[in-house]
């Protein structure tokens, strides 16, 4: 991504205020002083012939009769200014270049005709502004050539040798031989000056092209070392892309694996249970069929319930797994909905009391506190019989704190269950704790950090 | 931006378009309906004139007749030797005439500097105007490079002016009009004489013929009509030349002016037939040749030539720049090809009319015979041989080689046909710059 010493060439060559800008300054307002003064002195050697009466000797120098004297400084105004003004256009395009610079040279070979080829210097500046200009490099040389032929042709004697034309000697004839060598060693001197501008300008141009080349030179180091750093940032990015991707495929293995532990403990809580009942029930009726075929009948009928439990097991825990409450509304409804739901279908009385705007928690985190609430419960009722919940929702610092406690019988010795222990390892997972105590009734406390304060 | 560009391109072009309007001339100044004319006051011919705007005013009223809104106006006052002087001021200063009289000598000068307009486009489209109506030499005064750029107005022919009674004391009779070197050369040679025994000459037989005249009348043309080389080793000038010194040598040195032909010591002299017209009529004869009586004739013919004259002819031209060219045209027409102001020229002015029909007229000979006691046959006749004088830049500086060179060769002894070869190279390396 090199920049191109062209596209910054003209942006800041050339331009007003610098020192080339200011050759072509001194240039125009040279130029503009030698051909007013020059078509004021013509206009005056005119007036001056008819005042003397000596028109006739006049003309005879002449190759065709002059303009009105009095149109000459006019016309020459309105042409240099013209010229200018084509010379400050912008132009945007090739197209606009050449016609411009056609324009140009037409006005400057105007600008001569009426100086007579006595002076020809705005060839020059012609030249000098399209320098200073230029943008298309193929196309420069040729239009540069033109202007320069332009500028070496313009020469009287050469000239007058194929053209009708007058000449600025003819305007001067006017004066006495003294003052002819003046005016013809002004407008020399005038020519040379002219010139000395035109060549301090190119050297000008050249060396602020030189600086400009030189500093294009710097920028494009700095340039290369910032793409160097850039490669290397980028070569890092992209280990670190690789890494994030065996991450995230070692998570998904992790995360299946997870599943099907959930799974197991679904089953074994479930379906297992109820089975390991059922089989001890019906191996107890064929030993009892024999001897107390009265007894099979009570018997059966508890294999049944035990049957029907393990049922409504199954029912809870694809239910568990699939916690579509949770999928079609936010947590804070989905337990308002449980517990209004529990309350009605029982004859167990919850006494909720949440100060903490459950709407706030991600997704991990709605499901491990609705499976809090499910499992307790579910617990509450089941093992200890309780007709009476107290759940309390409070949040200390970073830090929510569930508590779920029943009236039931609770249990001296608390064996983790698979219930359990899955809270406890989903909250672990996202580094809380669960505590039991069955000492007074049933009372699980959950702590976990929250992430959104 | 393209706002400030527009801008820039939109005054650039007004600007240009200003400065090419006024340069080109092209804004209409003026009145349309109004000419601008320049005449001049006093005789085109250097002879005396009390009529100076007589011919010009009658053609202004003439034209004017046609319409009433139209005009001419002329700036009056300006004497025919400050002509040529306020014409080129008129012309630096960018406001020369619509139609103005220009002089022989003024006319190449301004039409190779482009201040004429090119008649051809008129002529053409004129259907009343026919250039065969002029005499050829008078209407090819006119006509620069090919061009027709100027109309003539008024012409003169040189003609040999004759001391009738010199001739009569003689016993010589008056020369034909088809007369030849060789009559000229015998009577001049059987008139130089010494008349009152003090073993002087003092009766001569030519004063002021040249070397111009001889070569003329011989059929050459000394310069090439760019002006930029001669022919003074072409064999007819050679003849003239040598015709000349033996007309000297009649002379055996004396130097015959003008001043030995007006008081009657002189036979021939060349003179314009203005002069002619001029002195002839009374109260100016008895002023100047009063002791002799006087008439014309042609001039005498070279071996290789035949009568011919010079003619000085006035020309009317158009300014290229005219913003009336219409009416400038008609009324230039009005001044050059209408009979009865061309008919003027014989009442008012002393040359002749350069219109056949005018000057072959009744009317004219009338006047020409009773004013003048000229022959119109005789003017017809050297008018139709006449040659113009050429009037190149600088033909009055070459026609003073010429005389240089000429009078070299027959003062000195050297052999003529060599000396003029050599001074036909030095005066061409001299035209040529």
């Amino acid at each position: 991504m090199a920049v191109r010493s062209d596209d910054l060439r003209n942006a800041s060559i050339g331009e007003r205020g610098t020192a080339p800008a200011f050759a072509l300054e001194c240039m125009r307002a040279l130029n503009f002083c030698v051909v007013m003064f020059l078509s004021i002195l013509m206009c005056v050697s005119v007036y001056g012939t008819i005042h003397d009466n000596s028109a006739s000797s006049f003309l005879d120098g002449f190759a065709s009769i002059p303009p009105a004297p009095w149109k000459l400084p006019l016309i020459m105004l309105g042409i240099y200014i013209a010229l200018m003004l084509l010379i400050d256009i912008k132009k945007r395009n090739l197209a606009e270049m050449c016609v411009c610079t056609a324009a140009e040279l037409a006005l400057s070979l105007w600008i001569c005709v009426l100086c007579n080829f006595g002076y020809t210097g705005v060839l020059l500046l012609c030249c000098a502004e399209f320098v200073r200009n230029v943008k298309w490099k193929k196309y420069a040389a040729v239009i540069i050539s033109v202007l320069f032929i332009a500028y070496l042709a313009a020469d009287y004697n050469l000239l007058s040798g194929f053209l009708n034309l007058n000449s600025y000697g003819a305007y001067i004839s006017y004066y006495n031989a003294h003052s002819r060598g003046i005016l013809l060693g002004a407008v020399n001197v005038f020519e040379g000056i002219n010139n000395l501008l035109f060549i301090s300008f190119m050297i000008l141009l050249v060396r602020g092209q030189n600086l400009e080349n030189e500093r294009i030179r710097d920028m494009n180091d700095r340039l290369n070392s910032m793409n160097t750093e850039l490669n290397e940032v980028n070569a890092q990015l992209s280990d670190a892309n690789v890494r994030l991707g065996e991450n995230a495929k070692t998570i998904a293995e992790m995360t299946q694996i997870e599943e099907r532990n959930r799974l197991a403990r679904e089953i074994h809580d479930t379906l297992g249970h109820a089975l390991t009942g059922i089989v001890t029930g019906l191996e107890a009726c064929m030993e009892l069929i024999l001897i107390a075929p009265e007894a099979v009948k009570n018997q059966l009928e508890s294999i049944a319930d035990v049957a029907r439990q393990g049922m409504t097991d199954v029912r809870r825990s694809v239910k568990a797994l699939r916690p579509d409450t949770l999928e079609k509304m936010k947590l804070d409804a989905a337990v308002e909905s449980m517990i209004e739901r529990i309350s009605t279908s029982t004859k167990v009385k919850i006494n909720y009391d949440c100060d903490v705007d459950l709407s706030r928690f991600s997704g991990d985190e709605e499901e491990i506190i609705y499976r809090i609430f499910q499992e307790s419960i579910t617990n509450a009722m089941r093992h200890g019989k309780a007709t009476e919940i107290d759940i309390s929702v409070k949040q200390h610092g970073g830090m929510l704190t569930i508590k779920i406690s029943d009236n039931g019988i609770g249990c001296d010795n608390i064996k983790s269950g698979f219930g359990l222990y899955h809270m406890r390892e989903r909250l672990e997972m996202l580094r809380g704790t669960l505590e039991c105590d069955g000492s007074d009734g049933f009372t699980v406390t959950a702590h976990m950090p929250v992430r959104w304060e | 931006m393209k706002n400030r560009t527009r801008i820039f391109v939109a005054a650039a072009i007004v600007l240009v378009a200003a400065a090419a309007a006024l340069y080109f001339d092209i804004i209409p100044v003026g009145n349309p309906t109004t000419v601008t004319m320049g005449a001049f006051a006093g005789s085109y011919w250097g002879v005396p004139n009390g009529n100076s705007y007589k011919i010009v005013d009658d053609a202004i009223e003439k034209f004017k007749a046609g319409s009433s809104a139209i005009n001419v106006e002329y700036e009056s006052g300006i004497v025919y030797d400050d002509y040529s002087e306020w014409l080129a001021e008129r012309f630096i200063e960018g406001n020369a005439p619509d139609v103005f009289f220009v002089s022989g000598s003024d006319f190449n000068k301004l039409a190779s500097k482009g201040a004429l307009k090119d008649l051809s486009g008129f002529i053409e489209g004129d259907a009343d105007f026919d250039e065969n109506a002029y005499y050829p030499s008078a209407y090819s005064c006119g006509s620069f490079n090919g061009t027709q750029y100027a109309l003539p107005f008024e012409s003169a022919v040189y003609l040999m002016f004759v001391n009738k009674t010199m001739l009569a004391n003689e016993g010589i009779a008056q020369p034909a009009s088809d007369w030849t070197w060789d009559d000229f050369y015998n009577i001049c040679k059987s008139v130089t004489r010494d008349t009152d025994g003090d073993s002087k000459t003092d009766q001569y037989g030519v004063s002021g013929y040249t070397w111009d005249e001889a070569v003329t009348s011989n059929g050459a043309d000394i310069f090439s009509e760019d002006g930029k080389s001669c022919r003074l080793s072409d064999e007819r000038v050679v003849e003239a030349v040598e015709f000349i010194e033996q007309l000297e040598q009649l002379n055996e040195g004396y130097n015959v002016t003008s001043d030995s032909f007006d008081v009657g010591n002189v036979a021939f002299q060349p003179l314009m037939f203005s002069e002619y017209r001029a002195y002839k009529p009374y109260p100016l004869r008895v002023k100047k040749y009063s002791d002799f009586e006087w008439d014309c004739v042609t001039m005498p013919a070279g071996p290789s030539g035949g009568n011919i004259s010079s003619m000085d002819t006035l020309l009317i031209a158009m300014n290229a720049n005219t913003k009336n060219e219409r009416l400038a045209w008609d009324f230039m027409k009005t001044l050059v090809y209408d009979e009865d102001i061309q008919t003027e020229l014989f009442l008012y002015s002393e040359g002749a009319s350069p219109l056949r029909r005018v000057t072959q007229s009744e009317k004219a000979a009338e006047i020409l015979r009773n004013d003048n006691d000229v022959d119109v046959s005789l003017l017809d006749t050297a008018m139709e041989n006449a040659k113009d004088i050429p009037s190149f830049a600088g033909y009055s500086e070459a026609r003073e080689l010429v005389d240089t060179a000429v009078r070299d060769i027959t003062d000195g002894n050297s052999n003529i046909k060599m000396s003029l070869i050599k001074w036909q190279r030095d005066i061409n390396l001299r035209l040529g710059q």
